[in-house]
């Protein structure tokens, strides 16, 4: 979410093709903020202009250069749990969410794929061909135990992106039992980047720090309550994701470094925000 | 008065008379069965004998359990023997016992009792038994004489891959063996098979993360065996595991049927505190035991002694053995990390990839630390190599760091059967 130096060209393409009218500030810290707002019904508030934004960064209001709603393109990276544990029906479901993913995902869009057990396999690396994505569970057998903070790691690296909206979409179904890395650190690295984290689960427990990663990051957890509603939640993620707002502004009368305290709200009637707490200036 | 007369009924129904158990033809059978068995038996393999007594059920453990404790008693001539009260037979059985159970000299009786406690590790160990099911709740009046005189059963919860999957028994020929080994003479306590059995099944615990039997195994080695280095250092890597947070999160999500608890796991800080005690009082009894002092070492950081930590790893002495120098460079970059001594940490870590090329811990290491520093496309490229390494992958010894002293189970085990390889049972 936060640049030590704006990317030109995520900028320009922003906004010319958001509002036909370049903006363009060269050497120039920019912040991109990704905000979903949604009405009473949890459905995509749409039509909202920067106006409508009234964003502070550590109390200070900001002024909104640009929004884009559903045009830039996604930068999706599936973080699946291939431990032990989802073996047989629920492995089955999964290979069905991940075929209807894929084809849930526009051409425009780029997907990658890892898994983890003990190991976290980057088994599709970020590109915009969705076959090895489709087809990257089919002849898998899952085993061993659950590197999840490592695996959530390792996807928010892949898939960061200087470009497009990233989204780290996490599937397990149970505590980790293998990872190096103390989930502490994933949060405080999650602090810095701009992956939004979404965790789905069946049912069964998750790990509190995947709440912990998804809040930090202005993602949600969302259970499903049984392995044949995976691919329905797997593509209410994605359809959520897609239809969010990405918000930038230029920070002013703020320190550059630190923790950046974000209050996001939208000034119209009935309308819910969901945005990442802030960020660590540097 | 009358508290008095309260307190005499309690003891009277709390030492209900006992039947004679060897006037019953099956269980007499049964403890010849299990005589045979421990004379014949062979350490580390499952023949028949071992095969006969991993076919008995519960009752029939149950039924055995005092007259293989009263047997043994009798061999080693124990303070037991001397005061068989404490057993729970009859008169009857006792003095039956007494007839048969004979044994020439102090050695031959050491080494049936040292068999037995064998032959019940190999039952566990090396046959397919089926785990004994948790039994509904019932009263009192409703229970069977050895229903009654069994203590409160342990139950174990099963939670492979961090997921509760089941409750089971805890299974009783553990509680034989620890018994039997309690009737060595002159002293368990003073023998070195009774220390190295408790140090190896520790071991094996820890391997298999059965923390539910390794409980009462730890208890009774903590009175045994209070300064045996292996068995300190054994202790503290359980415990050093016990406040990682694999436990600690299956423990504080997990919600266990029919209103029970966990036992044995506490809070994070109070296993780190008493992990540091333990290997304080290892390397006391042995000041080279490298991967005590390196544990130690992260059992500080983890506090966030960090200071005294770094001390601790400098102080690892240089070594041979691969794995507990990777651990060592890996918790010292850890430290430096967390000190914001990033170019020490880094250094670590290399150093700890250069011992294991492909160990993705090391790798997520360097990666974490360069996010850290902002170089995003270093973090991948560092990560790279870990990520699309061809499967299986074996070899990163992260994996077993939780395993604490289970990583020398097999040569404790080889260790401790090869004497009774050599030789014929007594």
């Amino acid at each position: 979410m936060i640049r030590a130096s704006l990317v030109l060209s995520a900028i320009w393409w922003l906004a010319a093709t958001a509002y036909g009218q370049p903006t363009f500030k060269a050497q120039v810290e920019g912040v991109r903020v990704d905000v979903m707002v949604v009405d009473g019904s949890r459905k995509p508030f749409r039509g909202l202009t920067p106006g409508d934004f009234d964003i502070r960064d550590n109390g200070v209001p900001q002024k909104v250069d640009v929004i884009s709603f559903g045009e830039v393109p996604l930068s999706v990276t599936l973080a699946f749990d291939l431990s032990d544990s989802v073996a047989g029906d629920r492995l089955t479901q999964l290979q069905r969410s991940v075929h209807g993913l894929a084809e849930a995902l526009e051409s425009r869009d780029e997907s990658a794929f890892l898994t983890f057990d003990s190991a976290v396999t980057l088994r599709c690396p970020m590109s915009a061909n969705v076959t090895c994505v489709r087809t990257a569970l089919d002849n898998v057998k899952p085993a061993g135990q659950t590197s999840l903070v490592d695996g959530a790691f390792a996807g928010m690296v892949v898939g960061e992106s200087e470009v497009g909206r990233s989204l780290l979409m996490m599937f397990s179904d149970g505590m980790d039992t293998a990872s190096y890395l103390p989930s502490r650190l994933l949060i405080d690295a999650a602090r810095q980047s701009d992956v939004v984290a979404y965790g789905v689960t069946t049912g069964g427990t998750m790990p509190e720090f995947v709440e912990d990663l998804a809040n930090v990051t202005g993602g949600r957890v969302l259970v499903a309550q049984k392995d044949a509603d995976l691919s329905t939640t797997f593509r209410a993620v994605l359809d959520e994701f897609r239809y969010r707002y990405l918000v930038t502004y230029t920070p002013t009368g703020v320190a550059r470094e630190g923790w950046h305290k974000l209050d996001v709200r939208v000034k119209r009637s009935g309308a819910r925000v969901r945005a990442r707490p802030g960020y660590q200036g540097r | 008065m009358a508290r008095i007369a309260i307190a005499l009924l309690l003891l009277v129904q709390a030492t209900p008379a006992r039947s004679p158990r060897l006037a019953d033809p099956y269980t007499r059978k049964l403890l010849d069965e299990w005589v045979a068995a421990v004379t014949n038996h062979v350490p580390g393999v499952l023949d028949q004998p071992a095969a006969t007594i991993a076919s008995w059920d519960r009752d029939a453990l149950l039924r055995v359990q005092p007259l293989a404790r009263a047997w043994v008693d009798v061999l080693g001539a124990t303070w037991r023997a001397r005061q068989m009260k404490s057993v729970p037979l009859s008169e009857v059985d006792r003095a039956e016992i007494k007839r048969l159970a004979t044994a020439p000299d102090q050695l031959r009786a050491n080494d049936f009792i040292k068999r037995a406690a064998l032959l019940h590790t190999d039952v566990v160990l090396l046959a397919q038994l089926v785990p004994g099911a948790v039994p509904p709740r019932k009263p009192r009046s409703q229970m069977s004489l050895l229903e009654r005189e069994e203590a409160v059963p342990r139950v174990i919860a099963r939670g492979p891959d961090g997921r509760f999957s089941s409750s089971e028994l805890g299974n009783l020929n553990w509680d034989y063996a620890r018994d039997l080994l309690d009737a060595v003479t002159p002293a368990p306590e003073a023998d070195e098979t009774v220390a190295l059995w408790y140090r190896t099944i520790g071991a094996m615990f820890a391997s298999s993360y059965s923390f539910g039997e390794a409980w009462p195994h730890i208890q009774r080695a903590r009175v045994l065996f209070p300064n045996d280095a292996g068995i300190l250092f054994g202790d503290a890597a359980v415990q050093e595991t016990l406040a990682s947070p694999r436990i600690q999160d299956y423990v504080r999500v997990t919600k266990l049927p029919n209103g029970q608890t966990f036992l044995f796991v506490e809070s994070e800080n109070y296993h780190l505190k008493v992990a540091v005690g333990l290997f304080k009082r290892a390397l006391y009894q042995d000041p080279a035991h490298a991967e005590a002092r390196l544990r130690l070492g992260r059992v500080l950081s983890q506090m966030g002694r960090h200071e005294e930590a770094l001390a601790e790893l400098q102080a690892v002495p240089p070594q041979q053995d691969p794995v507990v120098a990777f651990y060592t460079h890996l918790v010292r970059g850890d430290v430096e990390r967390a000190m914001a001594r990033y170019d020490a940490a880094q250094h670590s870590y290399q150093q700890a990839l250069e011992l294991f090329p492909s160990a993705q811990s090391a790798r997520m290491a360097l990666g974490h630390l360069a996010r850290l520093r902002s170089k995003r496309d270093v973090a991948l490229a560092l990560l790279q190599p870990a990520l699309t390494a061809p499967l299986p992958r074996t070899d990163d010894p992260w994996w077993d760091y939780f395993r604490g002293d289970g990583r020398n189970s097999e040569a404790l085990f080889r260790r401790l059967r090869a004497p009774f390889l050599v030789t014929a049972p007594r």
